[in-house]
């Protein structure tokens, strides 16, 4: 195997677009300001640049820039909207497919949450939809709760929710809703608008193509601004003793990843001129000809009836990590173990596995490789 | 309140971020509004002269807060 073949686009996308390696050199390169700590030249450019990012995000999820934050990573958002806007004795309600990001959070506050099943034996369609609302609003009926939590699509599988349906639930619940959009950004039509999301929380790193150390809260236009997790300088009205008043710079204490933003600007840049619906059909038929493949060496695959990249599976007669290691070591790049949902894992009745999430840039014929190579195992 | 609609003027927002959505918001109205330079002026623009009362209409209509000075 001369070429490597990288199934982990769930982890983090690769490889990247060269417009996004491109950006972030020539921040480095030409710009390298820090932005709103100065009023030179050089700050003022990087200030542009990433205001140019807040635009071209509001303009994909439906905000206004001043409602884009800027953080660390999905992980970094999530707490901030659910640490930032919970309030002490109001229930909470996840989903049964949750990441550690929105798991740890949920149980540092509330030891018991509510928790909704996203019916993943069920086909897609109407009537799974249908059975997943009434467990949404039984949940929230018997928690009394403030806010939900939930993860547009599964990081284990291909499974995904009627986001939209669930907003616009919560919204006539007066409950926060606040969407965990990992796996979902820059190739399912997330819209804060239209689908009632308070809170969107995304990596920089993965559907959007930019380098990994950014993410983003997104603020629904009625949103609560949640209270800031970090205080610091924000580079305006030094003397005043608290953060400012207004989003953004009241939740973006210290300096931004501003090199990484440089490149998420040219991420989004890139998604948008091929367009979501593209990438998800491509990643659709990808992740259909993949579970094809396996299912025709007897591969049985978990949550096999929702369509998409992330595919979960174990290979016969190895324990998963020695499998990982196996096909690291011949040039297929994929992960092993619980992928830090131990929830979701316990959903679809798994003590883990190994997952292969297709991106975008992943190819028919890698998959042809990885099957050649699974049919020299067997 | 009154304001000087003869000269340049310069105003303060909330943010550096402020600052700039507004200078945009007033560049595709046709207004030339400039930022500042120099010292602790991130979040401040200036207005050009004869664009101030528009400009500061503009603004308003936006939701954007700001002081002169």
């Amino acid at each position: 195997m001369d070429k490597r073949c990288y199934f982990d686009n769930a982890a983090t996308s690769f490889p990247k677009p060269a417009a996004v390696i491109e950006a972030v050199a020539d921040f480095m390169k030409h710009t390298g300001g820090n932005p709103g700590r100065g009023s030179h030249p050089l700050a003022l450019a990087a200030a542009e640049l990433v205001y140019s990012c807040r635009e071209e995000a509001a303009a994909l999820f439906e905000t206004a820039p001043e409602r884009v934050i800027f953080t660390s990573g999905a992980t970094h958002a999530l707490n901030l909207a659910i640490r930032g806007l919970h309030t002490p004795g109001r229930g909470i309600v996840l989903s049964d497919m949750e990441h550690n990001a929105v798991r740890r959070p949920v149980l540092a506050l509330h030891p018991s949450p509510a928790v909704f099943d996203t019916h993943p034996e069920m086909p897609p369609g109407r009537e799974r939809d249908e059975a997943i609302l009434a467990s949404v609003r039984d949940a929230i009926r018997r928690s009394d709760a403030g806010m939900l939590i939930a993860s547009a699509a599964s990081n284990i599988c291909s499974l995904t929710i009627p986001i939209g349906e669930i907003g616009r639930l919560c919204r006539s619940r007066g409950v926060l809703f606040i969407v965990d959009g990992a796996q979902a950004a820059g190739s399912i039509d997330i819209r804060m608008q239209r689908d009632s999301i308070d809170c969107l929380c995304l990596p920089g790193h993965k559907g959007l193509w930019g380098p990994m150390g950014v993410g983003m809260l997104i603020l629904g236009p009625h949103a609560p601004l949640p209270s800031p997790l970090l205080l610091g300088g924000s580079g305006a009205d030094s003397r005043s003793v608290g953060m400012p008043a207004l989003p953004p710079e009241r939740l973006e204490a210290g300096t931004l990843p501003v090199p990484a933003i440089a490149g998420l600007l040219a991420g989004l840049r890139q998604v948008k001129a091929i367009g979501p619906s593209r990438i998800r059909q491509r990643e659709v038929r990808l992740g259909r000809y993949l579970k094809e493949a396996l299912g025709g060496l007897g591969i049985p695959i978990a949550a096999a009836l929702h369509p998409g990249p992330t595919v979960l599976f174990h290979m016969p007669g190895m324990k998963d990590e020695e499998a990982a290691a196996l096909l690291g070591r011949n040039g297929f790049c994929l992960r092993a173990g619980l992928h830090c949902a131990p929830m979701a894992h316990d959903r679809l009745s798994s003590s883990g596995g190994i997952r292969a999430s297709l991106g975008f840039f992943n190819t028919g014929e890698e998959i042809d490789s990885f099957i050649r190579f699974l049919k020299t195992r067997s | 309140m009154s304001y000087p609609t003869n000269r340049t003027i310069k105003i303060t927002v909330g943010s550096v971020t402020w600052a700039i959505k507004a200078r945009r918001i007033l560049e595709a109205a046709g207004i030339q509004a400039l930022p500042l330079r120099g010292g602790d002026c991130e979040s401040m623009i200036e207005i050009p002269a004869n664009d101030t009362r528009r400009a500061l209409s503009i603004l308003a209509s936006a939701g954007i807060r700001y002081r002169y000075g």
